[in-house]
């Protein structure tokens, strides 16, 4: 019992993968007919038009019993297969973006004298003068010349490695979803031409049965499966799930049906037994193995296919994210401008005004008086503004020397003195920390301490009270020194504690908003915390917290 | 003339412009903020134009302007803005305000809009 002797629905498996192939390619062709919309699907309808063609006349040649219609059949496969390659490689051209216009008019021309050339002299150029041989128990097989078809193949051969080599090229450097594409067309082509190819070893009188023409349904099978699954080449479904559902049903169950059947043929065909019985089993035990296997199947398939694919999805996120965080600061930015733009509008206002009228009343002495107050006011909040503008658009890098993080909140303390005292405000300080010494940049936290208690005094009226607390937290392997900051003031509302660390955010009336912004800023630039709570009415604490030594420094 | 012109805005720079424009013609009263505006509305009978900035931190300028206009329908108000929007124009005069001066002002409009306002 030879593997060419089976026969399933009478067809031996040659003819059977030949017409599976010519069905499945037939359909691929059907499926990118309807769903095209660029020229790259029409290149590859014609593609798999060709394979589907090429593999009807296989088919054709191989289940006929007359010599001669063989050896035309034969012929005619290989009309439309010369252009398997050539389709191939202009998909791909098309596909990568690559513009070999003139390669690609040679290729359709080299297909059109192929063609000539297969019928010219009756074919003798290429084949053999004996035209077929009938091989296999089964099939009158065509008979080359080898070494004029090796010839008159060899640009098909070029075209075809021609093609992997650019989708080759464009996996390799491209990134993103669409080099997933590129991987599994390689892998599908290369399944599909070796399956293909071996159809010309008994042509080249090696007469070894090409079984692996199975590949051909299979390469098929994978890239409708992708299609589904992921878009390939851009092919989008807009079908109706239900109707999916039930096409995928009846497929199923007709795949089903024909696998229990087949089976139970080799089954007879090897062991002359039929039965009842065996059918029923046979039956069971595809059944009880194809959910498990479907999905073993399934998984392996996109293990090797799509194994990059998670990678893909969150290359494609990040840069997605990216975009909206670029807009959103493009937003962000606008804001600012239109910001600085309405805060200087105001001492604008009064300087304006007040020019207008010097050269009319330069000599009223109460004029002058209020032209030097104004004038004197409204620059200094220009200046003011700017400065502020300027620290906060472009902060001075930090440098990190080692300071008493408690010297410089006295030193602070200090400043404001006068103010505290004026306000009766009563200052607890709590300094419990056991490391006081950090890694920071001192002008910069005094400034932060500056804004902070300022804004704390600012917000308390008489007998007031500033409680300042520092500790040293330890945790695992890291040490953080903790400030808070507390006051007993008026408090900020539930619905302004989110935004008070916004630039322009500000309740006072000549506050910039600009205070806390940079305050969050540098904190954040000594890789710190800052947070913030409060209660009207009650009063509002900051709590920073910041590392000891600053990372990049750590060994 | 005997009207006198009710000026509120929060910022010094804007108010001392506003009485250095009107100061020569028109009697003032100053205030700061729109509670004290409404304030001196109770008390004083004799304002015949109020002049108000829109953006104000404690209360702002629309909401005292649809204050103002519910309880002295007959008074007219001049907002005074920085902002150049049509939107927020739009929405000054259907809550009633007769006229919207943007900053930076040129002391002419501010004398045209209080003088074609005291008339009616």
């Amino acid at each position: 019992m030879n593997i060419y002797d089976i026969r399933i629905f009478s067809l031996n498996l040659f003819s059977l993968s030949a017409l599976l192939t010519a069905a499945t390619s037939l359909l691929l062709a059907l499926l990118v007919f309807f769903f095209r919309n660029s020229k790259l699907h029409i290149a590859w309808l014609f593609f798999n038009l060709s394979v589907g063609s090429w593999a009807f006349f296989v088919f054709m040649a191989s289940i006929t019993n007359d010599p001669s219609s063989a050896y035309l059949l034969w012929r005619i496969a290989h009309t439309f297969g010369i252009y398997v390659s050539i389709t191939f490689f202009h998909s791909v051209c098309l596909y990568t973006k690559t513009s070999l216009r003139t390669i690609i008019i040679l290729s359709y021309l080299y297909g059109l004298i192929f063609d000539y050339l297969n019928y010219i002299l009756d074919g003798h150029i290429i084949y053999d003068p004996i035209h077929t041989k009938f091989l296999f128990n089964s099939i009158h097989y065509l008979q080359f010349n080898t070494p004029d078809f090796l010839l008159a193949l060899s640009p098909w051969f070029l075209l075809c490695f021609g093609g992997l080599y650019l989708l080759y090229k464009h996996y390799k450097y491209k990134e993103g979803p669409a080099s997933l594409d590129a991987k599994v067309w390689m892998i599908c082509m290369i399944i599909g031409y070796t399956g293909g190819a071996s159809s010309f070893l008994p042509m080249m009188k090696l007469n070894i049965y090409p079984l692996t023409m199975f590949f051909l349904p299979t390469y098929g099978l994978i890239l409708t499966y992708v299609i589904f699954k992921n878009q390939f080449l851009g092919i989008r479904f807009f079908l109706e799930k239900s109707i999916i559902y039930s096409i995928l049903i009846a497929l199923i169950s007709l795949g089903y049906l024909l696998l229990v059947i087949g089976l139970e043929k080799v089954f007879y065909n090897f062991f002359q037994y039929q039965s009842l019985s065996v059918s029923i089993l046979t039956a069971f035990i595809i059944g009880a193995l194809i959910l498990p296997l479907r999905n073993k199947i399934q998984y392996l398939l996109d293990r090797a296919l799509f194994k990059g694919s998670q990678l893909e999805i969150s290359k494609e996120n990040a840069l997605l994210r990216n975009e909206v965080a670029k807009a959103e600061r493009h937003k962000a930015i606008a804001s600012l401008a239109s910001n600085i733009a309405h805060e200087i509008k105001n001492p604008l206002t009064a300087l304006k005004t007040f020019t207008e009228f010097l050269p009319s009343k330069k000599d009223e002495p109460e004029f002058l008086e209020r032209f030097q107050h104004v004038t004197r006011q409204e620059l200094a909040r220009i200046e003011n503004l700017t400065k502020e503008l300027l620290d906060f658009a472009k902060p001075a890098p930090p440098s990190f020397q080692k300071a008493n993080i408690h010297g410089l909140i006295d030193e602070i303390l200090d400043l404001l003195s006068n103010k505290i005292n004026q306000k009766n405000i009563k200052v607890n300080k709590d300094y419990r920390a056991a490391e006081a010494v950090l890694e920071i940049d001192a002008n910069q936290i005094k400034q932060i301490l500056l804004n902070i208690i300022m804004n704390a005094v600012e917000a308390m009226g008489d007998m007031g009270v500033l409680t300042i607390t520092t500790q040293t937290k330890k945790s695992f392997s890291t040490k953080t020194f903790e400030l808070t900051i507390a006051d007993s003031g008026v408090g900020i509302a539930a619905e302004d504690l989110p935004h008070i660390f916004e630039p322009f955010f500000t309740k006072k009336e000549n506050g910039t908003g600009l205070g806390l912004a940079i305050t969050k800023d540098i904190i954040e630039k000594h890789k710190g915390k800052i947070m913030v709570e409060s209660e009207l009415n009650k009063g509002t604490q900051f709590t920073i917290k910041l590392p000891y030594a600053h990372p990049q420094e750590e060994k | 003339m005997s009207k006198k012109i009710l000026i509120c805005d929060d910022e010094e720079g804007i108010r001392e412009s506003l009485k250095l424009i009107l100061g020569d013609f028109y009697e003032m009263i100053v205030v700061e903020n729109g509670l004290q505006a409404l304030e001196t509305l109770k008390s004083a009978a004799d304002v015949g134009v109020l002049l108000m900035d829109i953006k104000m931190p404690k209360v702002h300028g629309l909401d005292v302007l649809r204050e103002v206009k519910t309880k002295y329908p007959g008074l007219p108000v001049i907002m005074i803005t920085g902002y150049r929007s049509v939107e927020t124009a739009a929405e000054a005069a259907q809550r009633g305000a007769s006229g919207y001066i943007v900053k930076p002002f040129k002391a002419d409009e501010i004398l045209d809009a209080v003088r074609k306002n005291m008339a009616e």
